[in-house]
């Protein structure tokens, strides 16, 4: 072990340990900046849908409240939510999670509540602006609560960390879209998983070792194009080129809101035994659309860079852009190979459920087979979603 | 054979003038789709805007309580879901969708053809989307007027925020419309918004005096006008026809309806197509609604020396873009100041933003205001969403209490 490599385990034992200690900040929107929760010494976790929780909502968000949030409060209701120092609603996202904001602040006044607001319109010089202003006030209330001022250091430390996280998945995104065999989305989905519930230098090395290993093992392979296919999916810039050529067996992409990859993950594993396919991506909310976030820059002021990075994330529905999402994934779905879409929508949701029509219709342009498949973020009826998913592989000729 | 002076309700004079009016309304916005300049715009929209730049408004909610009114909501949303929209979402949207896709089948055949298409979004983050899905059918553009919703006061760099979007918006309307912006008409434009205002919050504020001169169905219908045609001079005398009439029927001390017994406020839209049977039913066992929130969204005016940044203000500031305190103390306020005696919520499944959180204010008005509440669940334009019994039943309940 080189001198460096004794000084870099040193510093990962030292981090895990601290990272035991921090206080958990739970957020609930993928766009979350977590940097910011990580330079002030917590851990971020992202709170997800979870299975068997039976009701508690019910006094305090109607039925029509989106399947998420139900879950969420009923989670929160029935103590099943963990231990949070704070929880972290974003603001003008979406009506269901702004107004579950109000109830909750109602419902448990003890609990520390933030909310974070988002411009929803086209990413400019005022929206970034509006945004940053609205990191900086979080910054400050953090400040107020827990006495503690990140000094510009440890900004640059917790961004670099996300940046170099982000950076690994990515790179595996690009790597399982062009060789799947290389990495299986069950794994590509728990490194990610991992992550959001727990922040941390071991877990971002980990990816990052993995990428580097596979890279190697693809030695013989062109690392140009597989760095082109990583620059295209950043920044949507296919140029007509195709990224993969690889057609067999059928290849799936999973498209969606706020259901976690590794939630889809295992919904596929189960049925791949008797339907093969290759599930070579997704495009989901708490996938590809947040680990593609543009990194941020650590010269400029941080809450301006990481308003710039946030809002550049693709596919953001709950932003303005349905033309320009929906060019995107044309071109997407032109430059690589793929046999079946399936749109996830979960129910009461309106930004899953007024993008679907327009993300079937583009698929049916390409002549690519769609399924839309409403679902609750739980999966509290998942044989009836294994059935359909079924169903839609032998159309494809999956068996 | 009843005698017509024998119904529980009184209906209003003013009621062939405001079929006028929009009447006028619905042919000025064919007329300016032909020309070429006409825009949708959504009902919080800062209208003043593209009146004062020669684009003529056409409302699209206003629209969908059209569908509802005459019965034909579930057909229109319908064909939306055709289209592959689901039944979850808002049914004012669904209807819009779906009369842009069959027009022949739609009432008035459909809103007149757009080119351009005005959102804000301080009404709901639906408008968005909604507004995305016209675009897709019929190419007119979406310009979004992006309002946060406010938590408590308007930080400054919110109002610069919403200020540099009415910048925008004008650029866009200039770009798309081949015109321009003249101040002095916008201060034309926003004076007789600000009369009309004046003039309907005057309507509002008379239902106060016991008997109330106005019912929830009275208000609901009147409204039109000072949504679809806010800024156009031609409403100002149809809001002082109304507000003459007000004023008559508080001198002679004449209600809306004939007996009031029990005074109630109505929280959220109405169910468009119940809208007479609902109201006048409840007229006929002495239930009033001297108040409502929807009603009383539409205040303020536009006015000093930077427009714009009042515009900002006066827009990012409606009802439904605040959080649930400023929503309780709006109802809590009207509940004093009309003296009611209850309050019935209507839970509509095609509007969270209005809806969702009523669970809890419901608990905390009657807190605050010693009156109880009831809430009902349905839609207001998608009559498959609504249990008439299930409803009636709830709101006997309440009527219980008063006896």
């Amino acid at each position: 072990m080189s001198d460096g490599q004794v000084t870099d385990a040193a510093r990962l034992k030292s981090n895990t340990d601290e990272d035991a200690n921090r206080q958990m900040i739970g957020y609930l929107y993928q766009h979350t900046p977590i940097e910011l929760f990580i330079a002030h010494g917590f851990t971020p976790k992202l709170v997800t849908a979870i299975k068997g929780v039976m009701g508690g909502f019910e006094s305090s968000l109607q039925t029509f409240s989106c399947a998420y949030s139900r879950n969420i409060f009923s989670q929160r209701a029935s103590g099943k939510l963990g231990e949070l120092t704070g929880i972290v609603f974003p603001g003008n996202t979406c009506d269901s999670l702004q107004n579950m904001g109000d109830v909750w602040r109602y419902r448990f006044p003890d609990d520390r509540v933030f909310r974070l607001t988002y411009p929803a319109g086209l990413v400019n010089d005022d929206a970034i602006a509006f945004f940053a202003a609205e990191l900086d006030l979080l910054n400050k209330e953090l400040q107020r609560l827990y006495g503690f001022s990140p000094t510009n250091a440890q900004f640059r430390e917790a961004i670099e960390l996300v940046n170099m996280w982000r950076l690994a998945i990515q790179q595996l995104y690009t790597i399982r879209l062009v060789h799947p065999e290389l990495i299986s989305y069950l794994q590509l989905a728990s490194l990610i998983d991992t992550f959001y519930n727990h922040p941390c230098h071991e877990k971002a090395t980990e990816a990052k070792e993995i990428t580097h290993n596979l890279a190697i093992e693809m030695k013989d392979e062109s690392a140009l194009s597989l760095e082109q296919a990583h620059r295209a999916l950043l920044t949507g810039n296919f140029w007509k080129q195709k990224l993969t050529t690889n057609a067999s067996p059928p290849r799936l992409v999973v498209v969606g809101g706020m259901i976690s990859p590794s939630t889809i993950a295992n919904l596929f594993d189960s049925v791949s035994n008797t339907h093969p396919h290759e599930l070579v991506m997704d495009l989901l909310s708490l996938g590809f659309k947040t680990i593609f976030t543009p990194p941020c820059n650590t010269n400029g002021e941080w809450s301006v860079e990481l308003a710039k990075s946030i809002l550049s994330a693709p596919l953001e529905p709950t932003q303005e852009g349905l033309p320009k999402r929906i060019e995107y994934v044309k071109n997407l779905f032109t430059a690589i190979d793929v046999d079946g879409i399936i749109i996830c929508e979960q129910s009461f949701c309106d930004p899953d459920q007024f993008e679907a029509p327009s993300l079937k219709g583009a698929a049916n342009q390409l002549g690519i087979k769609a399924l839309r498949l409403p679902l609750d973020p739980e999966l509290s009826d998942e044989q009836r979603i294994i059935t359909r998913i079924q169903s839609f592989l032998e159309t494809i000729g999956g068996v | 054979m009843a005698d017509k002076t024998e119904k529980a309700y009184r209906a209003l004079e003013s009621q062939t003038h405001l079929q006028q009016v929009m009447f006028r309304y619905m042919l000025e916005g064919q007329h300016a789709s032909e020309e070429g300049k006409l825009a949708w715009v959504t009902s919080g929209f800062p209208v003043e805007i593209p009146l004062a730049m020669g684009v003529t408004p056409s409302y699209p909610e206003q629209y969908g309580a059209v569908v509802g009114s005459q019965k034909v909501g579930p057909d229109l949303c319908g064909y939306a879901e055709e289209l592959g929209y689901s039944q979850e979402l808002c049914s004012y949207a669904r209807s819009s969708i779906g009369s842009t896709h069959r027009p022949d089948n739609s009432p008035m055949e459909g809103l007149p053809t757009p080119q351009a298409l005005l959102a804000c979004n301080n009404i709901c983050g639906t408008v968005l989307r909604w507004y995305d899905a016209i675009s897709e059918m019929t190419d007119a553009p979406v310009f979004l007027l992006d309002t946060p919703p406010i938590d408590a006061e308007q930080a400054p760099h919110h109002i610069e925020y919403v200020q540099r979007g009415i910048e925008r918006l004008v650029e866009f309307i200039s770009t798309t419309f081949d015109t321009s912006m003249e101040l002095e008409h916008l201060r034309s434009v926003a004076k007789n918004s600000t009369t009309a205002i004046d003039l309907w919050t005057k309507s509002l504020q008379a239902c106060k005096n016991k008997p109330s001169p106005l019912n929830c169905a009275d208000r609901f219908l009147t409204m039109a006008p000072v949504v679809a045609l806010r800024g156009s001079d031609y409403i100002i005398e149809f809001y002082q026809t109304l507000y003459d009439e007000v004023k008559d029927r508080v001198e002679q001390g004449i209600g809306a309806i004939r007996d009031e017994k029990i005074r109630l406020l109505w929280d959220n839209i109405p169910p468009w197509f119940q809208i007479f049977r609902f109201f006048n039913g409840l007229a006929k066992r002495g239930v009033v609604f001297p108040a409502d929130t929807y009603t009383h969204a539409w205040q303020g005016s536009i006015e000093g020396t930077d427009l714009y940044r009042n515009v900002a203000e006066l827009y990012s500031n409606v009802y439904l873009n605040k959080g649930l305190d400023a929503k309780v103390e709006k109802m809590c306020q009207l509940i004093r100041d009309y003296d009611l005696d209850g309050f019935i919520m209507f839970s509509v499944r095609s509007c969270k933003r209005y809806s969702l959180g009523q669970l809890v204010s419901k608990e905390l008005v009657t807190e605050e205001t010693g009156v109880p509440g009831v809430i009902i669940e349905g839609d207001m334009v998608d009559s498959r969403a609504f249990n008439d019994a299930q409803i009636q039943t709830r709101v006997d309940a309440l009527l219980e209490m008063f006896a």
